[in-house]
């Protein structure tokens, strides 16, 4: 297995009218091949503007990439040519966006929108795009009967369904999936989360899969990374976040979800917000909200620390944290 | 905490007025229009302390010697086709252009607030005027008001009359739109349960929350009704001569366009400011009351 | 469909009904007699008793209006007070005059406006945006009359390009003759055009659709073609045919700068000369075709957005 895409160091801020909204603060991560990378963070954490940094989908204005990398191969995306990002998008890499609903335009049928993608990549005209088109939606549970209709006769777990073979039509190699059942009811998210995991296994695809849904990380993923305020602050295996996490925020995620086997009256939730991103506070972004806080925690940015080859944390405190 | 709590507690208008503020170009039209009402109260007070002496003498007075003179320095804007002050006339003006606008929108949306309420309130009856008044939205507005005019004489009063009918439906309709929003909202059904009666849930509850868009297109609606009241003015159904209004104004002036331009430009530019700002107010007041639309 | 097409046809009477019967009601209440307008003021009784008659003045209201319908259908709006010719005759002349007037305003003002509009939204906050914006509020804040004046005074007076007054023959003299009005009563309505394009595009271009479209790897100008111009058109489309009508209903302000021979021009003098038949007829000829607009822009409505469409399949609207 050899990296395949990866992202270091990466800052992208946005510039509003009243304020700096930084939105990513040195992010790092790494896809190999074949692998499902589960990134996992609260709303406002900037698991989205990480997609869209990858797919080179950063509105600009408001939005700046400041420095970093985002490596595909040997191309750094951040600097390939408009005409080469274009290849790369749908044909390469692909995303699935969190609502369906407003994910599909509104006035093209569902079939004109999967075949746009095949005629732009694949070179295919008119009959052979539609056929092909017909198979995608066949392949993710839709009759192909159903091709010519519009986006609003279709429910909105059929419409993610779309917006899947819409992303998996040129067969691309990495698929990134932001909160894909984020707005889906409970019984139509099981669904589609097996399509995309039977699909994927199909197709071999590496996946990253965006949720705040730790149930469905533990089902999907191979690697975790824990976003918070703009930072990676844990990253290992699912078995090492899931039974080994030292991170302080990782440990108050995992704290407030029920557990089946624990008899608690009570959850316990993170104290406090999430930091306002136009303000953040200085140090370890998570210091105001964490029980093990010291002056330290405060002034210095803690580091990435390597636990094992496969587990990083950012904490200063991550001994004691594990001693307890 | 304590500032976040006061911040909490700025009113719907405190904050309205707080985004209005940083629209500079709003401002400075709002200051322009601000100037335009001071002045036109000034021409109503030295009307009243002169006995409309002053009025007589420089407003209207003819005086051909200097007929049609140009800029100058003691007449900035120039003469027009009798040897009268123009900047004098545009400013006795303000008063027929700015104020009869005003009067025949706020006229309108007093009366379009009563029939849209209505009209939301009761179910019966809100076919029944809603019909009307998609009836009287099929006919244009200038049209409308022209038959209406066509039908009174040409006056200014029936102008202001004509212009603000016109302009009832389209309030009605955005009123009635809101009642039938807010109608819904659980607040109603909670101040029905406390036993508020149809007027107080009307007047305490509906009113204050469709004042949003009726403001917004009431700023519009003033603009449109200065163009109105000086349209047709200009083409001889408004105010009559020797009455300084900015559309009877150009009206004359056409005759010697060839011979001295500012008597056109003039008068014109005064109904262009005027509603240029207006529209800056209305665009601005969008902006504050309703940040979403925003772009 | 065409049942949808139907149903809008036949909800448009009770409205053409409305429209005519409440202009009819204006201006039949209008004070002053029509008879002593017509006979002078030297009028002997036994004479404006007769003329009474014969206008059917002293039938009622209803009866007077159902009678002056019936007329209608039948193509007579009557007799002009003034000149005792058919009021038809001269809606028949001057009504393509201002069916031109107010196409080719149209036709400038989508021509402009839209173009402008989506190059505004495109290039948001630059230079371009600015001034297209800052233009679009000074045009839509210009009184007609003004603009029409001051073009005539830079392009008839002081350049002698274009013809300040009147129509000219034949195609060319016609086309000429046109610009400067065509230019004045299309501004403000390109201005409305540009401002609407330019929100709604605006309005397109967060929607998460444009994303996953990018997302394809499509080219931009695919991208705005087919995702944004096909969504933001939509309310545009309304507008433009509103505009078209209020261009039609409110020309009498052009047709009188550029002495166009114009229903709009028709109206006004007539209303000088309180000839009651031609102004209800010009007024009664413009609201409906106002109306007709309106349902036709309805229809095409339905055609451009499939929403719309199915809902009307579905016999929802």
């Amino acid at each position: 297995m050899s990296e395949f895409l990866s992202v270091k160091d990466l800052v992208v801020r946005y510039d509003t009218d009243d304020a700096v909204v930084r939105a990513l603060n040195g992010v790092s991560l790494s896809l190999q091949e074949g692998e499902t990378l589960g990134l996992v963070g609260e709303t406002g954490a900037g698991k989205t503007t990480l997609a869209r940094s990858i797919m080179g989908l950063i509105p600009s204005p408001p939005g700046v990439i400041e420095s970093g990398e985002v490596l595909y191969g040997d191309e750094d995306l951040l600097k390939v040519p408009e005409r080469r990002m274009r290849e790369i998008r749908g044909k390469h890499i692909s995303m699935v966006f969190q609502d369906p609903m407003t994910s599909l335009n509104p006035v093209m049928t569902v079939g004109e929108q999967i075949a746009e993608v095949l005629q732009n990549h694949e070179n295919l005209h008119g009959k052979e795009a539609h056929c092909r088109a017909c198979e995608m939606l066949e392949m993710v549970g839709i009759n192909a009967d159903r091709a010519g209709e519009y986006p609003h006769q279709f429910s909105g777990g059929m419409k993610q369904r779309v917006v899947i073979a819409i992303a998996l039509a040129c067969r691309p190699k990495v698929l990134i999936a932001d909160e894909p059942t984020t707005a889906l009811d409970v019984t139509i998210q099981a669904q589609v989360l097996e399509i995309i995991k039977r699909l994927r296994k199909e197709l071999n695809m590496t996946m990253m899969l965006i949720t705040h849904d730790l149930g469905v990380v533990a089902q999907n993923c191979d690697n975790v990374a824990i976003i918070y305020a703009g930072e990676i602050v844990e990253y290992g295996t699912v078995h090492e976040i899931f039974k080994e996490r030292v991170h302080p925020y990782t440990i108050g995620l995992f704290d407030s979800i029920p557990k089946m086997n624990e008899d608690v009256t009570r959850l316990k939730p993170i104290v406090g917000l999430m930091p306002d991103p136009t303000d953040l506070p200085c140090g370890c972004k998570f210091h105001e909200r964490c029980q093990y806080c010291t002056e330290e925690c405060k002034e210095r940015v803690p580091e990435m620390v390597q636990l094992s080859p496969t587990h990083q944390v950012r904490c200063i405190h991550w001994k004691e944290v594990a001693a307890k | 905490m304590a500032q976040t709590q006061k911040v909490k507690a700025r009113s719907l208008g405190q904050e309205a007025w707080r985004r209005f503020k940083k629209d500079r170009l709003a401002i400075i039209a709002l200051c322009f229009l601000v100037l335009l009402v001071v002045a036109a109260f000034a021409t109503l007070v030295i009307d009243l302390v002169t006995q409309g002496e002053f009025y007589d003498q420089y407003v209207v007075e003819q005086d051909l010697l200097k007929k049609l003179d140009g800029p100058s320095l003691e007449h900035p804007l120039g003469m027009d086709e009798f040897g009268r002050d123009i900047l004098l006339r545009i400013i006795w003006g303000i008063r027929y252009s700015l104020f009869m606008g005003m009067i025949a929108i706020i006229g309108a949306i007093i009366i379009g607030t009563v029939i849209g309420s209505v009209a939301g309130f009761y179910k019966k009856v809100d076919n029944v005027i809603m019909r009307c008044m998609d009836v009287l939205l099929a006919i244009p507005s200038i049209l409308l008001a022209t038959a209406i005019v066509a039908a009174l004489g040409p006056s200014l009063p029936n102008v202001v009359i004509a212009i603000g009918l016109a302009n009832i439906p389209q309030f009605a309709r955005i009123v009635r739109a809101s009642v039938l929003t807010i109608k819904g909202q659980e607040y109603i059904e909670a101040a029905r349960a406390m036993g508020a009666s149809d007027l107080r849930i009307i007047a305490k509850y509906i009113i204050p929350n469709s004042m949003a868009p009726l403001i917004v297109q009431g700023s519009v609606g003033v603009a449109s009704a200065i163009l109105s009241i000086a349209s047709l003015s200009f083409v001889g159904l408004g105010v009559q001569p020797p009455t300084p209004e900015w559309g009877a104004m150009l009206s004359n002036a056409r005759t010697y366009m060839r011979d001295a331009w500012h008597i056109t430009v003039m008068p014109g530019a005064a109904i262009m400011l005027s509603i240029l700002s207006l529209n800056i107010i209305g665009d601005g007041l969008r902006d504050a009351l309703d940040p979403r639309l925003k772009n | 469909m065409y049942k949808f097409v139907l149903k809008r046809i036949v909800m448009l009477i009770p409205v053409i009904i409305g429209v005519t019967f409440v202009v009819f009601f204006i201006l039949s209440v209008a004070p002053g007699d029509p008879v002593l307008t017509i006979l002078g003021d030297g009028a002997t009784d036994e004479a404006i008793e007769q003329m009474r008659e014969e206008l059917g003045l002293n039938d009622p209201l209803l009866i007077r209006y159902v009678n002056y319908i019936w007329d209608v259908l039948h193509g007579d709006f009557g007799l002009s007070y003034k000149t005792r010719l058919p009021v038809s005759d001269q809606l028949l002349a001057r009504f393509p005059n201002t069916l031109l007037l107010a196409s080719c305003g149209i036709v400038l003002a989508i021509a402009f406006g839209i173009p402008l509009g989506i190059l505004s939204a495109k290039k948001q906050y630059t230079f371009l945006d600015n001034v297209a914006t800052v233009g679009a509020l000074v045009s839509v804040s210009m009184p007609k009359f003004w603009l029409g004046l001051l073009l005539v005074l830079i392009f008839s007076l002081n350049l002698g390009v274009f013809p300040s007054q009147g129509m000219g023959e034949g195609v060319v003299g016609t086309l000429h003759s046109l610009v400067l009005p065509a230019v004045t009563l299309s501004t403000g309505f390109m201005a409305t055009i540009m401002r609407m394009t330019r929100s709604s595009m605006l309005e397109t271009i967060r929607q998460d659709y444009i994303s996953t479209a990018r997302a394809k790897g499509i080219k931009e100008s695919q991208v705005t073609i087919r995702h944004m111009l096909k969504n933001a058109l939509i309310p545009v489309i309304t507008l433009c045919g509103l505009q078209f009508g209020h261009m039609l209903g409110g020309s009498m302000i052009t047709e009188t700068v550029f002495s166009w021979p114009g229903v709009g021009r028709y109206v006004l003098d007539s209303i000088k000369t309180k000839d009651t038949p031609a102004i209800l007829g010009c007024v009664i000829l413009m609201s409906v075709s106002f109306s007709i607009i309106n349902l036709l822009v309805d229809i095409l409505y339905g055609y451009v957005d499939p929403r719309i469409k199915s809902q009307y399949k579905a016999g929802k609207l």
